[in-house]
């Protein structure tokens, strides 16, 4: 357990909303170390959503310690978690979030411009990633020319192109159908055997279940998961 | 600095893809630099103008009335001297002036204004000589009865004729036309005029004492010490009796008339700006709304790790882009439509560096104000509450 690339120790967080104080998360403690592929499964209302803004350093726990490869989430300012969201996290969205205008390939760029790299070196690393993706022949076509499937592994390059530590995908497959939504998991599966660390955030059980380690989120308390069920 | 540019053609591209607002909005700053470079350059080109058409009716003089009391009622030939030998005096030039009926050729006038001159009478004016010659001082001297007549007059009197050799009467004296004056000359004005020698003005026709005279001065800067010279020698002539004089000084006028100028342009760019101000509010709008439109794109950013501080430039770029491209576009229309205007008008609008760097460096100011606040919604943006926003 030393070589855990991120623990979480009794995070709790809560919102308040007028005088009444929701707790979103409480006591959630579990790490993850380099090289796994972990799903958090809950339904929705579960915390899930708020633990993944956490572990994606978009959101701060209210109390407790977030230490992300050796930093500590808590004190830091909204730069430094910029940095931090650039250089260590790559995001997939349930609903891809790409930027319509533009190419895969600008799409895929966007997270270098952030981390200063220049032009030519974004054009040439964000081409091999959707390389690697599947996608060499839609290299320069817009979101609204590609399927849901492509959508996402632009998605999935675009996590991919700033070689972050964990891979964080949110519901990767909520927004595909059974055969695209495989087709992705095979592709997280293919990652994660290639040395990337995935957590991903799901509601679906055989989804989840695709994942090396599965966490369970009820009521945002964290339970192992016990098979069986449904 | 990779990232600045990146900015720019982030901000650039942005603002190409809504080509309709974005027109729209750089129409309003168009509007604006338009008419504050096309209001400056016009008054500036009238004040310019007037200056010049001051300074040629006489800048560089003093303009002394005299009205004289009971024991003097005007000057002498003699006290003309005084003020010849006054330090800064280049010359003076004094005329006494009456209203008469002229004969000649048949034909009478009345009404005509008729002016005793000296030699130096012409030595600063602009008026134009159609035939014959000036007044001589040797006129002067020996008190001749030699006139020039104005054009129109010398038309009602003697038709199409040269009146050059012939005679006309006044007052009982017979004076020899030996020249003719433009009647459209500056300092007619007045309708039909006889320049006839001052010393036989004053004598012959009886005009009396000196009551206007004009001090020529060498250098204007110091036209004030000048006055009071000239001054301090009206005081003692007229027996220290202030009230029989006055002197004018025509640069103090200039400089007046150059502040009423500037008042008068400062009030109208003041007009104008406040259109360059509602320019100013459209960019907002449009940025407010543009900020709006793009909440999911400003999360997605933040998420991917854009900083607050990129999401800021990126807004206030486009801002001033908008801005700045209605300050180039103004300029040109603005300078443009002062030209258009100034063809009307009969004014050549002055173009300076200065109101072109102005205009310029307002239109950045305007989208710079008026992208702040819109770039600061967009930078301040939650995260997580912008990617939801879809």
């Amino acid at each position: 357990m030393s070589e855990s690339l991120l623990t979480m120790t009794n995070v709790n967080k809560q919102y308040i909303m007028g005088d009444v104080v929701f707790q979103a998360l409480t006591d959630i403690n579990f790490s993850v170390e380099k090289g796994e592929f972990v799903s958090i499964l809950g339904p929705s209302g579960s915390g899930k959503s708020t633990l993944m803004n956490i572990l994606g350093c978009l959101d701060i726990a209210s109390s407790g310690d977030y230490e992300l490869t050796g930093s500590n989430i808590k004190a830091m300012t909204e730069n430094q978690l910029a940095d931090i969201r650039n250089k260590k996290i790559g995001f997939v969205f349930q609903n891809f979030q790409l930027l319509k205008k533009q190419t895969a390939l600008d799409n895929v760029m966007l997270p270098l411009i952030y981390s200063g790299v220049s032009l030519a070196k974004r054009r040439e690393r964000a081409r091999t990633m959707l390389i690697e993706v599947g996608l060499e022949d839609k290299i320069m076509s817009r979101p609204n020319q590609l399927s849901g499937g492509q959508q996402q592994r632009v998605s999935i390059a675009r996590a991919l192109v700033t070689n972050p530590d964990i891979i964080l995908a949110d519901e990767p497959t909520g927004a595909l159908d059974q055969k695209t939504g495989a087709q992705i998991m095979d592709l997280f599966q293919q990652l994660n055997k290639e040395g990337k660390t995935v957590i991903m955030i799901t509601h679906d059980k055989k989804i989840a279940l695709k994942a090396s380690r599965v966490m369970h989120i009820v009521d945002g308390r964290m339970q192992k998961y016990v098979e069986g069920v449904e | 600095m990779s990232m600045f540019f990146e900015t720019i053609r982030m901000s650039l591209a942005s603002l190409l893809h809504n080509k309709m607002r974005t027109f729209l909005t750089v129409l309003g700053v168009i509007i604006g630099i338009m008419s504050i470079i096309s209001l400056m350059t016009l008054v500036q080109g009238a004040t310019d103008m007037v200056g010049e058409q001051l300074a040629s009716a006489g800048g560089n003089k003093l303009t002394i009335s005299t009205f004289g009391d009971q024991s003097k009622a005007g000057l002498t030939e003699k006290d003309l001297e005084q003020f010849e030998v006054l330090h800064n005096v280049d010359y003076v030039s004094a005329n006494v002036t009456g209203k008469l009926t002229v004969s000649g050729g048949g034909e009478s006038t009345n009404g005509v204004m008729v002016k005793g001159i000296d030699g130096n009478y012409y030595r600063g004016s602009t008026d134009v000589l159609l035939a014959g010659r000036l007044l001589y001082p040797t006129d002067l001297e020996s008190q001749t009865t030699v006139a020039m007549i104005t054009s129109g007059l010398s038309e009602k009197l003697f038709g199409e004729m040269s009146p050059i050799g012939h005679t006309v009467q006044t007052n009982g004296i017979s004076f020899t036309i030996v020249g003719v004056l433009d009647s459209m000359s500056p300092s007619v004005g007045f309708g039909d005029m006889l320049f006839v020698p001052r010393t036989t003005a004053s004598n012959a026709l009886n005009f009396g004492l000196i009551k206007a005279m004009d001090v020529y001065l060498l250098d204007t800067e110091i036209s004030s010490e000048t006055q009071g010279l000239v001054e301090d020698t009206l005081f003692t002539i007229f027996n220290e009796n202030e009230n029989a004089y006055s002197v004018f000084d025509m640069q103090i006028f200039m400089d007046m008339m150059g502040e009423i100028m500037g008042t008068m342009n400062q009030l109208l760019v003041g007009i104008a700006a406040i259109s360059l101000l509602v320019g100013g509010i459209g960019i907002m709008n449009m940025m407010l709304v543009s900020v709006s439109e793009r909440t999911n794109e400003i999360g997605l950013r933040k998420a991917l790790g854009a900083k607050p501080q990129s999401i800021l430039m990126q807004f206030v770029l486009e801002s001033v882009f908008i801005s700045m491209l209605g300050g180039i576009v103004g300029t040109i229309l603005g300078i443009a439509g002062s030209f258009a205007v100034g063809a009307i008008l009969q004014v050549t609008p002055t173009v300076t560096f200065g109101v072109i760097a102005l205009a310029f460096g307002f239109s950045a100011i305007v989208g710079l104000v008026f992208g702040i606040v819109p770039a600061r919604r967009a930078s301040m943006l939650n995260p997580i509450d912008a990617l939801r926003s879809n």
